[in-house]
């Protein structure tokens, strides 16, 4: 038996890299130069995405080892206990939601801004927000040809608009292996990780392709493009603007851009972020509205959230509600201003999820020694132990923040509460209202039969 | 990413490998006999699914451009069936088809307690019981339709 319908290795790589590229990963970029001195940059971004690497080797051993959908819920339920894996699932998603639609939504509103100056960004905010709203209810996906088209043309865009500023301005590298003292190099590569948020999204797609592996290499393969690709455009840009220009920008690219074509450049660059922000904002919404109604059916959310869509078979209640959530986010990072606090706030819970799939490669290991695994990270626990401890420094060096520490310890404490008294509830009333028999009939054995 | 109830008071007994060469658990509660469904069990399950389909209106109309076929496979004993859905309407006939759309694939007792609506798929699902192949939005959309014909 073979599956219709497949996908090719081409359309993973372009989907866990669509997954990390929006138009915030700008702005981290230009973090990740301010950290670190002179055209250093590509050091700290090549350092995340290999660090990343190691990530997506626990990621695909994890995969290839329980191949599903339900992604870290299901491999942290395993490893260590389900209230862990509900507890981390929910903050993850509930922080991706909020870091990606707050600054995405922000740094988008500003490039728009530029554009059209006379429209507010709020307008723009409601706009993106109703567009991928509308798309998530009629189940519209941005996927397979599509995704591919998206995806090589904004990473091609990268490319060639940093090889026409070098050519420009005649570049060459100025002190290129002095990034500066440890604790810069440790934020910047912190804060790089951002840059990559979002490239193991694609191991859901494990029972759509036909070698379980072709995800693992999916997820390598764009990790090396998006590094190369990453590291190429930071450089070119603090090459082509002071970096304090950069950095007092919320949308960087559109500086770069207009310095390097003109409003040819800046059209550009409206063209390469509203694709890259719409591709993740469809994508984030609709992996988190899923989340939500899977919560739901399995009673950790209420009830109300698995209302599907008639028409278009989607949890439209779900979905809207992400709607009312994103615009409120949205607004209050427009008011505060404080869309790098959710950068690296994302940054953080990435770096936490990371380093507790090292671990729970290492649990898993213990657990289910049997187990066959279609892809085995090779030298032992060495990789695993060092995906933990690298992660494990990573989001320590970003939560040394205090303001980040603080949202995120907020946020750990309120899921942590809900998961313990909503939760039991929850499932409590569920089982009031189940019904007391089963609707399979009572098994008839050979003994009761001979009565 | 679509979680589940991942019931730890569970112990997992035994694992089958599937047909692509993946492991499949099978969980046992403290101080249950591990039993296994028969062919015929199954059989009558997902008569008992079809036939709450096909008598609702509503869900053969949402599904009249939702062609699709599936596959439900055990994994203890051997029971292969086949639903077929067609211009909003669901046959079923035994044994395997090629190129389905969808493969599902669990235990005999899981396969008969889903398809008589006794646990919601998320369940096994996300213990690893029950493994689907195919399309996110292809699993989402059979959950969607039990969900539609069995409540809660």
């Amino acid at each position: 038996m073979q599956l219709k319908r497949v996908l090719t290795l081409r359309t993973v790589v372009a989907t866990s890299a669509g997954l990390t590229l929006a138009s915030s990963s700008f702005v981290a970029a230009v973090q990740v130069a301010n950290y670190v001195l002179g055209d250093t940059a590509w050091i700290a971004i090549l350092i995340g995405g290999a660090l990343c690497f190691l990530a997506a080797a626990c990621f695909s051993e994890l995969n290839g080892l329980l191949p599903t959908a339900a992604g870290i819920r299901l491999y942290f339920s395993r490893a260590f206990n389900d209230q862990v894996s509900l507890t981390v699932s929910i903050l993850y998603m509930a922080i991706v939601i909020v870091g990606v639609v707050g600054a995405e939504s922000y740094v988008l509103s500003r490039v728009l801004g530029e554009v059209f100056p006379a429209v507010p960004p709020y307008f723009w905010i409601v706009l993106l927000l109703l567009l991928a709203t509308g798309m998530n209810i009629r189940g519209m996906k941005i996927a397979g040809v599509f995704q591919d088209i998206i995806t090589y043309s904004l990473i091609a865009s990268m490319f060639l608009i940093s090889l026409i500023a070098f050519n420009k301005i005649g570049f060459q590298l100025n002190t290129p292996f002095s990034p500066g003292g440890a604790s810069g190099l440790i934020q910047a590569v912190a804060v790089g990780v951002f840059l990559f948020v979002g490239f193991e999204w694609v191991t859901p797609l494990a029972e759509e392709v036909t070698q379980i592996r072709q995800i693992s290499r999916g997820m390598m393969i764009a990790l090396g493009i998006l590094s190369v690709a990453y590291a190429v455009f930071t450089v070119a840009m603090t090459a082509v603007v002071p970096k304090e220009a950069l950095a007092a920008s919320a949308a960087p690219q559109m500086v770069f851009a207009r310095q390097v074509l003109g409003s040819a450049g800046a059209a550009w660059m409206v063209a390469v972020s509203l694709a890259a922000s719409v591709t993740t904002f469809n994508a984030g919404l609709i992996s988190v509205s899923r989340f939500m109604y899977a919560s739901a059916r399995e009673h950790v959310l209420p009830a109300v959230f698995c209302r599907v869509s008639v028409r278009f078979f989607t949890p439209w209640v779900s979905i809207v509600t992400l709607f009312f959530v994103g615009l409120a986010v949205a607004c209050v990072t427009l008011l505060t201003h404080r869309y790098l606090v959710l950068v690296k706030l994302a940054a953080a819970m990435e770096s936490i999820v990371y380093a507790l799939v090292g671990l729970a490669v290492i649990s898993l290991r213990r657990k289910m020694p049997g187990q066959a695994r279609p892809y085995l990270v090779k030298g032992g626990d060495v990789i695993p132990v060092s995906t933990a401890a690298v992660f494990a420094v990573l989001a320590a060096a970003v939560l040394a923040e205090l303001r980040v520490l603080m949202v995120l310890l907020t946020a750990f404490l309120a899921c942590l509460v809900y998961v313990n008294t909503a939760v039991p509830y929850l499932k409590k009333k569920y089982d009031a209202r189940k019904p007391a028999a089963r609707r399979r009939p009572p098994r008839v054995t050979e003994e009761a039969g001979r009565k | 990413m679509h979680p589940v109830n991942c019931d730890t008071a569970s112990r997992l007994v035994g694992r089958e490998r599937d047909l692509s060469g993946f492991d499949l658990f099978r969980f046992q509660k403290p101080g249950k006999k591990q039993v296994l469904a028969t062919h015929l069990e199954i059989t009558e399950s997902l008569t008992v699914f079809k036939d709450n389909y096909n008598n609702n209106l509503r869900l053969k109309v949402m599904n009249r451009d939702w062609d699709r076929v599936v596959v439900i496979k055990a994994t203890d004993i051997e029971s292969l069936h086949t639903l077929t859905l067609w211009d909003g309407e669901v046959s079923l006939k035994e044994g395997a088809s090629e190129n389905p759309d969808l493969t599902v694939i669990s235990d005999s007792e899981t396969l008969a307690d889903i398809f008589y609506g006794d646990i919601a798929p998320t369940e096994p699902y996300n213990n690893g019981t029950l493994r689907i192949m195919g399309s996110e939005d292809d699993i989402i959309r059979l959950d969607f339709i039990s969900l539609m014909i069995w409540g809660e």
